[in-house]
């Protein structure tokens, strides 16, 4: 069995201290980078993340390995409006957040259509179960 | 309180593998939640200077609303997750965006860097004067 440390601080030499409440409440909880354009919707690389399923063009859900304590955690995104689709703004939106998954829309235009698009990356911030 | 003083953190199985208890009974990779690079930067400044960064070693003017973000440490492939977000200017908002691995161009993502998309609301590529981004995955 591997080792276990219990601690409330750790210390470097020279660059400083921190609290392990930084380190526990400071890590992402869970990230994707999704390609939205394929046939079947698949996450390229992502860390707590489950599954990927597609609703419909442009809408789909993220589910986690290990839930969320609550659902008041934080979703920040990132999207590519230059693929296929160039010349429109447009973004990546999470739209409901559950304790076992948060669901997204990538949309674009001046009407927010949901559309398929080849980089949609999420980052969760807050409390595991 | 206890605390430890050390330089290192290092997994006794495998080097980059520490647990961390971050829920209740829940644990998760200390690597894995970890931002491998983050920045704030303004792109109406010459050569798109950071404010404050981590892991970038450089900065270039690509385009208008196109920053060449590089890393000092590269990622281990270019699959990495960006996130990020922009300050919304007195006449019109703003959205940060990346361009992807699928893009047939030299802004192409890559494991060494990757190029923003940022755009305003009508769809056109713009300089922004503050957005900030965080980047998470493997570190070569």
């Amino acid at each position: 069995m591997a080792g276990k440390l219990i601690a409330d601080q750790i210390e470097h030499s020279t660059a400083g201290s921190l609290d392990t409440s930084y380190v526990v409440n400071g890590s992402a909880k869970a990230w994707f980078n999704a390609n939205c354009n394929a046939t079947t919707y698949v996450n390229r690389d992502s860390f707590n993340i489950s599954s990927i399923l597609e609703a419909s063009g442009g809408d789909f859900r993220e589910s986690y390995t290990s839930n969320m304590d609550n659902t008041n955690y934080s979703v920040t995104t990132s999207y590519d409006l230059h693929n296929i689709f160039g010349g429109s703004n447009g973004g990546l939106q999470a739209e409901e957040f559950l304790t076992a998954s948060a669901d997204y829309r990538a949309w674009y235009g001046t009407g927010g259509a949901s559309r398929d698009t080849d980089i949609c990356c999420g980052q969760i911030m807050g409390d595991l179960a | 309180m206890s605390e430890i003083k050390v330089d290192t953190l290092t997994g006794k199985t495998t080097a980059k593998t520490v647990t961390v208890t971050v829920g209740a009974t829940a644990t998760q990779s200390l690597e894995q939640g970890l931002a491998k690079s983050w920045a704030s930067i303004d792109q109406t400044s010459t050569d798109h200077p950071v404010y404050d960064s981590f892991n970038v070693s450089a900065t270039a003017d690509i385009a208008t609303g196109v920053t060449k973000i590089t890393f000092v440490n590269a990622m281990n492939n270019a699959l990495y997750g960006t996130t990020g977000g922009t300050q919304t200017e007195a006449t019109s908002a703003a959205y940060f965006g990346t361009y992807g691995v699928n893009t047939s161009t030299s802004r192409q993502m890559t494991a060494a860097h990757f190029h923003t998309s940022n755009r305003n609301t009508s769809g056109t590529d713009k300089d922004i004067i503050y957005f900030a981004f965080a980047v998470h995955g493997d570190i070569a």
